[in-house]
């Protein structure tokens, strides 16, 4: 479990030191095995990449806040995530279902993506997903009919 | 859109011309050089009945086609300034009545020069001017109250770095805090931070040494607005020989062309991180067009397979037309391993730009100060933009990139396809709620710019306006450098749109720099009702002066971010966001002396286009197009309602 943690650790390590993102911290869990991560990059607000090492997965928790549950918005953030493995997607950015398995959870109106892989893939899965949280921010929050949403949750400027 | 269909048209419009009450009087053809050949007196909107017809006094073709009439000694302080303006190419002037002087001796130099109605609007025609020229606009405003008008404006340029030149008189040194009669403001403390440099001049003779100092910092290193403000003392002194002025010399003495090259070792490593990237893209931005860098562009682009990509407050130094421009292709942004930002003068900052996080980052600039900032750099280059690019194309060994072409092509595919699916629903929309959805007004303006007999390359447009944008810039090319001129950059000013308009129409009128084979083209701008309410009264601007413009006012009644006092909460708030309903702006130009369309309609807004285009082509005539639409397409009823910023690219809003 120490090595899943070094190699995740040491990732999202990489990320902070070339300057992506921005107040990168890890905070050792009271549960066993889970390490949290926190940082600044595309939001006001840290994200969470919560560790169980022990499964092992990766959690990018509520990384939709104030998604209702069967929402539009809910039904349309699952489809983009299972269209993220589409072979149309170039495969430098295409989802590797064959090494990772994706899946959506929504309580109390936040969204989260789990991430599960093998202990050894523990590095690339933190690679995999930062660049999911890029997909989402990037793509999925930009492309769709999301600029109120991003001004009421995420305190984006109106203009 | 057919040809034949589209003469037909005009041919009924000029044929009811002659019979409608609104009877344009044909003035003179526009093509001339500069604002002289412009005019002739009798135009006029034939009014009803017992109404003064609206028209050009004599005065303005007569003044207009007088000779120049450049200063020698003796000459005043203004004369002396106007002069050393004209010896450093200064390309257009655009102020309001006000530091007297000074706006006379320009216009005697024989510097292109227009007053308008607002001095606000004459900062963003100067603006505008210089976006899509690269040369040096002048603008100018009387003491306090002019000034003041000036600022919004003048932080506008300042965030698009734009080198313009602020000046304005300053009432007397001898009355310094007196509050002696009117209009007294002290002004230098009021542009900081949004100037490059400023200077109150009180000795009169160093007037030629501080302008001087004004050209060294509007002609090197990154541009930014220069102020002079010109107290009485100076514009009035009189200097009988070159001897009584200080640092009295030629241009080729205070200043130099040169500019920096790049360290030959720094080259290589970018050499070695282009080799190293499977995708690379160059940021071509603000710097590349003021350093004339796009043929270098190009062919460093062309050599190594190289993808670019525009983000300034101009596009088309790298054609959308061609194979490698990722400008319409928002997917493939996403992709970049290796981002070269070149000439990027506002930093966006991580997250702004659409760029992964795998990518790594060279930036060249000329400023090394400013590398770094922002975002984090795997390599700074300090050089002039062109000096860079030119060694790199040197350098670069060639290289065929297919895959990377076809990733391009794919997502330049997918986003028109997405353009189109906007256009279906806008025509939906449109139809189900009686008005026109600003999609059908980008998709049918693209149509008739580029797919049309007009050569794609000929019309310079200002993308301007806040909602409308959001859709418009989708559709809107640029293929030819100073092609667009992009309204909001950065400083998201709502207003400066038309005042844009006047400059950019200016620099189309007299063909300067990259707009000399367009020269008397008809431009297009785009503005929203929020925007025009604050520069509408520059058609008269465009009138006097024969600016051929087609100006698209998308009208839904409201400001753009109406939705915020209609929701989150708010109580007793929307009536602050609100217009009354279906405003009549095309009246407003009418009775500007200009032509007026009022598109309700899908089916109304080409044919409206058409007609306006030609009377511009063909008599001068500009017109504004008020396009009702609904301020509720902005919500989630209407997806995708208001389309989020994207960049940079195309789509990119701010920077």
């Amino acid at each position: 479990m120490q090595e899943i943690v070094k190699a995740v650790s040491s990732e999202l390590q990489n990320y902070a030191d070339r300057g992506i993102f921005q107040n990168f911290s890890q905070v050792p869990s009271s549960k066993s095995g889970f390490v949290d991560f926190r940082f600044s990059w595309l939001a006001d607000s840290p994200f969470h990449l919560k560790l169980n090492s022990s499964k092992p997965e990766l959690e990018l928790k509520d990384v939709l806040p104030a998604v209702p549950f069967r929402s539009d918005m809910d039904k349309a953030f699952r489809t983009f995530l299972s269209q993220r493995s589409d072979a149309s997607i170039p495969s430098h950015r295409r989802l590797d279902v064959e090494r990772f398995a994706f899946n959506c959870r929504n309580r109390q109106q936040n969204l989260s993506v789990i991430i599960g892989f093998s202990p050894g893939d523990a590095g690339d899965a933190a690679k995999t997903a930062v660049n999911l949280l890029h997909e989402i921010f990037n793509n999925f929050l930009a492309e769709g009919p999301y600029q109120n949403y991003m001004v009421e949750v995420f305190n984006e400027p109106e203009e | 859109m057919a040809t034949e269909n589209k003469k037909r048209k005009s041919d009924i419009t000029a044929e009811e011309a002659k019979v409608s009450r609104r009877n344009f009087i044909k003035g003179t053809a526009l093509a001339g050089a500069g604002a002289a050949a412009m005019l002739q007196s009798e135009n006029s909107e034939a009014q009803d009945s017992n109404e003064a017809k609206i028209r050009i006094p004599d005065e303005i073709p007569r003044t207009l086609a007088e000779a120049a009439k450049p200063a020698n000694f003796p000459m005043t302080g203004a004369e002396v300034f106007a002069k050393f303006c004209n010896d450093e190419g200064v390309a257009g002037f655009f102020c309001c009545p006000g530091n007297y002087n000074m706006i006379n001796a320009i216009a005697a130099e024989g510097i292109p020069s227009y007053g308008g109605r607002c001095e606000g609007n004459m900062v963003s025609a100067a603006d505008g001017f210089i976006r899509v020229t690269g040369e040096i606009a002048a603008t100018s405003g009387t003491e306090g109250p002019g000034f003041t008008n000036m600022i919004m404006n003048i932080g506008a340029a300042n965030a698009a770095r734009s080198p313009l030149l602020v000046i304005a008189s300053n009432k007397t040194i001898g009355e310094d805090d007196s509050e002696h009669g009117i209009q007294t403001a002290y002004q230098q403390s009021q542009t900081d931070g949004l100037k490059k440099w400023g200077k109150r001049l009180i000795t009169p003779n160093r007037i030629y040494e501080y302008a001087a100092y004004a050209f060294r910092q509007l002609k090197t290193g990154v541009p930014k607005p220069v102020h002079l403000d010109f107290p009485g003392e100076i514009s009035r002194a009189r200097f009988e020989e070159p001897g009584e002025l200080q640092y009295y010399y030629d241009k080729t003495r205070y200043r130099t062309e040169s500019k920096a090259h790049p360290n030959p070792a720094d080259i290589s490593r970018a050499v070695d991180m282009i080799q190293r990237s499977q995708r690379p893209m160059i940021v071509a931005s603000t710097g590349v067009f003021y350093d004339k860098a796009w043929e270098a562009l190009l062919r460093v682009a062309e050599k190594n397979d190289i993808a670019v990509v525009e983000s300034a407050p101009q596009r088309g130094h790298f054609s959308d037309g061609h194979a490698l421009s990722a400008s319409t292709a928002p997917d493939a942004i996403r992709s970049a391993d290796l981002v070269m930002l070149v000439g990027q003068y506002c930093m966006p900052s991580i997250g702004e730009f659409a760029f992964g996080p795998e990518a790594k980052w060279i930036r060249i600039d000329p400023d090394a100060s400013d590398i770094g900032r922002n975002v984090p750099i795997d390599l700074g280059i300090v050089s002039s933009e062109n000096a860079a690019l030119q060694a790199l194309e040197d350098a670069l060994p060639s290289r065929s990139r297919s895959s990377w072409r076809d990733e391009l092509a794919a997502a330049r595919h997918a986003f028109d396809e997405q353009s189109e699916e906007y256009y279906k629903l806008g025509l939906k929309y449109s139809a189900d709620t009686d008005s026109i959805h600003p999609a059908v007004i980008g998709r049918q303006l693209g149509d008739f710019l580029y797919n049309n007999d007009l050569d794609r390359e000929q019309t310079t447009v200002v993308s301007g306006g806040y909602g409308i944008g959001r859709y418009t810039r989708r559709y809107l090319r640029a293929f030819r450098p100073g092609q667009i001129c992009n309204g909001a950059y950065q400083y998201g000013a709502i207003g400066p749109d038309i005042g844009y308009t006047v400059g950019v129409g200016a620099a189309v009128q007299n063909g300067v720099g990259p707009q000399a084979p367009f020269k008397g083209s008809p431009v297009v701008g785009i503005t929203g009702d929020a925007g025009v309410a604050y520069s509408i009264m520059e058609f008269d601007t465009l009138g006097k002066y024969r600016i051929p413009a087609v100006m698209i006012v998308y009208n839904n009644n409201a400001w753009g971010v109406w939705t915020s006092g209609a929701g989150r909460g708010a109580v007793r708030a929307q009536h602050m966001y609100l217009f009354q309903e279906n405003l009549r702006y095309d009246k407003i130009a009418e009775a500007l002396g200009c032509n007026g369309e009022y598109v309700t309609s899908a089916e109304q807004f080409m044919p409206a286009l058409e007609r306006s285009y030609e009377l511009a082509a063909r008599e001068g005539i500009s017109t504004l197009i008020n396009c009702q639409g609904k301020k509720e397409f902005w919500t989630n009823a209407y997806p995708p309602a208001m389309p989020r910023h994207f960049a940079p690219g195309a789509l990119a809003y701010y920077k």
